[in-house]
């Protein structure tokens, strides 16, 4: 059943946001002022004021990962040259052209460096070689205290590794403060090369985004099977372009958190958690609009693959949070399970078990039926619920830190969420994002009006 | 399947050959949709349409109820996952039931024991006996490979399949079905069936009727 291209399915130039855009507007500005207010306020409590960067870090990605899952979305549609998302594809579209603001965003991050990222504080360039060829020393701290020596950032020390004692008698990994004794790593992590690698992520980001963003607004004028043609020729670079900058990014923004640790899976995982929001963010975006009486194109065979998708990427998220944690907790390799051990101790404990029930079986329970995924409403609480979890998972990776780098700041172990400072980030950033995806879209119509693929979308059905 | 193979003495009643049924066919998926409406509004059970292609719509139009397969498949999938826990719960997390039974009388040990073969605890990697992360891969698998059972066969016996007769090989023109024409069929069987009025529904279709015997 293929769609002749000229045929005309929808009057032309009747969706468009931008009157609810107007009304959105104060709304968006009005959290992003409450939000700002209470991150003040919290920023009075010095105890608090401690994980200012790490909250900022946190609401940063969540809203970056949103965006890229978004791109992702997008650049997939034209890969497999899909029928079915033409008209929920513009609104994805809008998402994924936040990379500009995400940018902006961004660049409050390289002046925290310092509060974030142990090997900021590596003095780079004059080690001395024959350093790197004694393997590391462990270090047993005596009595259990955290670190017995003083160690000024920026002056370099030995290159050794700080293994420290714990009651229970098992070695928790507690170095990272110190340079690392791999060069390379030196290389890697440096602020210039950090700053240029983000800086060429979002180049790219924003390449793809504004592409796939004028070439189909532009088909909203002139119509035909042209430009589709050559969206999809470019697809599967701007897919691969994607896949290794999205990985990349988790690596540098998250993973290098804790120079000392590794896991070759954190970029699926990183990606994983990208994908889902965006499918979560997308269902929400939808419902709100059609509140507003807008693009009434989509119906409940819409909602229910994206539904699908959304469901779909919940359990890949499990499978690789699972993947990347069993290997590890099997290896038992010291360097590699002190990530872990962070997690699984103290009130981090309550947060993991939480997350494996929050961002798993509770989902997955609730929405394996088709019945929740036909239902907008229903579909639209799971995906606030799933963003919820989200944010929870992202302060999970962010926030256990090594407690001896976090005392080489004078700051203490960053326990539990401190719900109101992060609360404050979340209605900032999350008021300029509302905000700047509304802006996005104002200018072009909320469906491709005159996508070959529309009638095949308009008339969408599942089996 | 010929009328010769239906042996006289067996069917004492057809004199001829059998009628099984009507069989409709139409040029477009579209034809095929409407008249299905009608079908499935006239109350017929022992029905089907048969297409070359998927077409949307023709589940409603035929009235279908949802089927009970991700019922089934959900419980043998969650049987898959306690199957799978307790399968190394019993080889390698335990010593039951062999050290239960020694510690009972040695007659009943010795008599029971080549019967229930006992788990043998096993310390890997430095690991508890019994530790979930490790189990979960291996519960996982048979999760999955009861889902898929279940999905297939569960599919297979809901459908009637195998099965090897159908009346609409009675007719030559179905093996277009396959091709480029879309069939209804509408089995003799059926308890609303009426050889005279459903032809007369047959021709109120609109496609070309075909009367199935064998």
């Amino acid at each position: 059943m293929g769609a002749p291209a000229t045929t005309q399915e929808i009057t032309l130039g009747e969706r468009r946001i931008e009157a609810y855009a107007a009304r959105l507007g104060p709304k968006a500005f009005t959290a992003l002022f409450a939000g700002a207010l209470l991150v003040a306020l919290c920023a009075l409590k010095p105890a608090w004021r401690e994980r200012l960067e790490a909250s900022y870090l946190v609401a940063f990605c969540f809203f970056l990962s949103i965006t890229l899952g978004a791109l992702f979305f997008v650049v997939i549609q034209h890969l497999v040259k899909a029928g079915w998302s033409v008209v929920v594809r513009r609104v994805a579209e809008g998402l994924s052209l936040n990379v500009g603001l995400c940018l902006v965003l961004f660049l409050p991050l390289l002046g925290m460096t310092g509060a974030l990222y142990p090997w900021a504080h590596w003095a780079h360039g004059d080690h001395a070689p024959a350093a790197h060829d004694t393997p590391p020393t462990p270090h047993v701290g005596p009595g259990g205290t955290p670190h017995d020596r003083q160690h000024s950032p920026g002056v370099e020390a030995a290159p050794g590794v700080l293994t420290q004692s714990s009651p229970d008698g098992r070695a928790i990994q507690a170095e990272l403060v110190h340079p690392h004794p791999s060069p390379s790593k030196h290389t890697y992590l440096s602020f210039p090369f950090f700053a240029v690698r983000l800086g060429l992520y979002f180049v790219i980001w924003w390449l793809i985004a504004n592409y796939f963003w004028a070439k189909s607004v532009a088909q909203d004028a002139v119509g035909g099977i042209e430009l589709t043609n050559r969206m999809q020729w470019w697809s599967p670079a701007a897919m691969i372009a994607f896949a290794i900058t999205c990985a990349l990014s988790g690596f540098d923004l998250l993973m290098t958190m804790d120079p000392g640790w590794y896991s070759t899976m954190f970029g699926v995982y990183w990606f994983a958690g990208c994908a889902v929001s965006a499918m979560a963010s997308l269902v929400l975006c939808l419902f709100a609009l059609q509140r507003q009486g807008l693009i009434k194109e989509v119906t409940p065979e819409h909602y229910h693959d994206v539904g699908k998708l959304m469901f779909a990427f919940v359990v890949f998220w499990a499978y690789i949070a699972f993947s990347q944690f069993m290997l590890i907790w099997y290896g038992n390799i010291p360097e590699e399970v002190g990530w872990y051990q962070r997690r699984v101790t103290g009130g981090w404990l309550g947060v993991s078990v939480w997350l494996l029930l929050g961002h798993f079986v509770i989902p997955f329970l609730c929405m394996i039926s088709r019945y929740p995924k036909r239902r907008p409403g229903l579909l639209a609480l799971g995906a606030m619920w799933v963003l919820f979890v989200h944010y929870v998972d992202l302060m999970w990776l962010v926030l256990p830190q090594p407690e001896d780098f976090l005392a080489e700041l004078g700051r203490g172990p960053r326990r539990s969420p401190v719900p109101l400072l992060d609360l404050g980030f979340f209605l900032a950033l999350g008021g300029l994002f509302v905000w700047n995806t509304a802006r996005n879209l104002k200018g072009a119509s909320l469906i491709p009006e005159r996508d070959p693929r529309l009638r095949d979308s308009l008339h969408h059905e599942n089996f | 399947m010929s009328a010769s193979t239906t042996a006289p003495e067996t069917a004492p009643v057809a004199v001829g050959p059998q009628h099984l049924g009507v069989l409709i066919e139409f040029a477009d998926p579209d034809a095929l949709t409407r008249a299905a409406e009608k079908v499935r509004d006239a109350g017929f059970t022992k029905w089907d349409c048969h297409t070359p292609f998927p077409v949307h719509g023709l589940d409603k139009a035929m009235g279908i109820k949802p089927t009970i397969l991700p019922w089934i498949v959900f419980g043998a999938g969650a049987t898959g996952t306690l199957g799978g826990l307790i399968l190394q719960l019993y080889t390698n997390g335990i010593e039951l039931p062999f050290s239960m039974l020694q510690s009972t009388t040695g007659l009943v040990s010795e008599v029971l024991s080549p019967f229930l073969p006992s788990g043998y605890p096993y310390v890997v990697s430095g690991k508890p006996v019994f530790s979930v992360p490790a189990n979960i891969p291996i519960a996982f698998e048979t999760t999955v490979l009861l889902s898929a059972f279940a999905a297939f066969f569960g599919m297979l016996a809901l459908n009637g399949l195998p099965r090897f007769f159908h009346p609409v090989f009675a007719s030559e023109r179905f093996r277009r079905a396959t091709n480029d024409r879309f069939f209804i069929s509408i089995e003799a069987v059926d308890p609303k069936y009426d050889r005279k009025r459903t032809r007369e529904l047959a021709d109120s279709l609109g496609g070309t009727v075909d009367e199935l015997e064998a």
